[in-house]
């Protein structure tokens, strides 16, 4: 794909993604060298939205395959549509037409049900497959998912081999439950997004919760980002921190005190034990968020 | 393989950079990326990205100028391009904005050609300043 920098970031700039030089940088070398993109780092960072960000920019759609512990060949390439067959060799018998007409029928595409990985082969025009969390799916997915990664082809025994009209553009993300296979690393070009700065984050509530005021929107980045150097289970994304901004614009807060921080501390941090942990701190955070 | 001082001995992070370069710009290649990964083991964590993407980019151009390989290069300096975005415009004395500008016209020259090519390939090689 013929591409420039200007216009990757020109493109996140217009799908109002926020990120560094180096995501923008990253994104274009995927696009030019046609290679998946695997994108790691911490859940809450913006992973999956740089896909959703990715399709809008190149105005096509977006096909998402949402990986976990079982996932398997039928649930993310094809399966047969076996009620449906059920119904024609039904209606076929009735009819009496013999088996051979029957079984022509019924392993036809239309029987077949598309799941993300085919219908991202066959769409008629390029779009982006995201293959969300690749790491919760089993090492053997993995393995499957190198050999459709490299030729874009699938074999169907009753159909012949489909192959994708034009190669869509994939981004992989993992949140480094586990090490994936070097094989499918090699394949990819490896992104790693960290949680963004202070200052971009400010500038991403600024974006979209324009309401905020903008002391408190910089208040509001360095708590958050106190609290993410705090260990907890989960550390908050960036969702929650405008969760958060959202939900101090409609108490129509004007200022961060530690009375305002406790009551609203749970649309930023979910866990209890987390909450606790973050209880004890607020005064800490709150100084070091307020001053200046 | 000649090289001046001991492998084993740490050298500080811009001494290294320093040293690797004068190896990388000769050509070198394979001593510079041993230089930076010796002293990526040791160094701080701020700099760790910085040396990775000085190795893979000896990496890739040993790859392809003693090897002749133009996929494995490119992925290789495709990834050095994206950590160098982090050290904009320079570190350690190395003027990074330019050597992303020379590495981006090595990948798109290579591109345009699937196979080795000695003495095109020469004119195009990246130089670190």
């Amino acid at each position: 794909m013929e591409v420039t920098r200007e216009q990757v970031r020109d493109g996140l700039r217009a799908a109002r993604y926020l990120t560094t030089p180096r995501v923008e940088t990253a994104l274009f070398l995927a696009l030019v060298l046609e290679k998946p993109l695997l994108a790691e780092g911490p859940a809450g960072a913006g992973k999956t939205e740089l896909a959703k960000v990715l399709a809008e920019m190149l105005r096509t759609d977006l096909v998402r395959l949402q990986c976990y512990e079982g996932l398997d060949e039928a649930r993310a390439l094809f399966e047969w549509n076996y009620q449906k067959q059920l119904l024609r060799i039904q209606t076929d018998r009735a009819e009496g037409r013999g088996w051979d007409e029957v079984s022509h029928h019924i392993f036809s595409r239309e029987f077949l049900l598309d799941r993300p990985l085919l219908h991202a082969i066959t769409a008629p025009r390029q779009v982006v497959l995201l293959i969300d969390e690749v790491d919760k799916a089993d090492p053997e997915f993995e393995a499957f998912l190198l050999e459709v990664l490299s030729d874009f082809q699938v074999s169907v025994p009753e159909l012949g081999t489909l192959r994708a009209r034009e190669r869509p553009v994939v981004v992989l993300t993992s949140n480094r439950t586990r090490e994936l296979s070097e094989a499918l690393v090699r394949r990819c070009l490896h992104l790693f997004v960290d949680f963004p700065g202070v200052e971009v984050e400010a500038e991403i509530v600024a974006l979209k919760v324009p309401e905020l005021d903008e002391r408190l929107r910089v208040q509001v980045a360095r708590f958050v980002a106190g609290l993410r150097k705090l260990e907890l289970r989960k550390a908050p994304s960036i969702a929650e921190t405008l969760d958060w901004a959202r939900g101090l614009c409609a108490l129509g807060v004007r200022e961060l005190d530690p009375a305002t921080v406790r009551q609203t501390l749970a649309l930023v941090v979910k866990h209890e034990e987390d909450l606790r942990k973050a209880e004890g701190k607020v005064s800490t955070l709150l100084a070091a968020a307020t001053r200046g | 393989m000649t090289t001046a001082r001991r492998l084993d001995v740490p050298l500080d992070v811009a001494a290294a950079v320093r040293s690797g370069v004068r190896l990388f710009n000769r050509g070198r290649y394979l001593e510079a990326q041993q230089v930076w990964e010796e002293s990526w083991r040791e160094a701080p964590s701020a700099d760790r990205a910085f040396l990775e993407a000085l190795v893979q980019l000896a990496a890739g151009l040993h790859l392809r100028t003693r090897r002749g390989a133009t996929r494995g290069a490119v992925h290789l300096l495709a990834q050095a391009v994206i950590a160098l975005e982090d050290y904009r415009p320079a570190a350690h004395g190395v003027d990074v904005e330019a050597l992303i500008a020379d590495v981006d016209a090595c990948i798109a020259w290579l591109r345009t050609l699937d196979r080795p090519h000695r003495f095109l390939d020469r004119a195009r090689l990246p130089r670190i300043r």
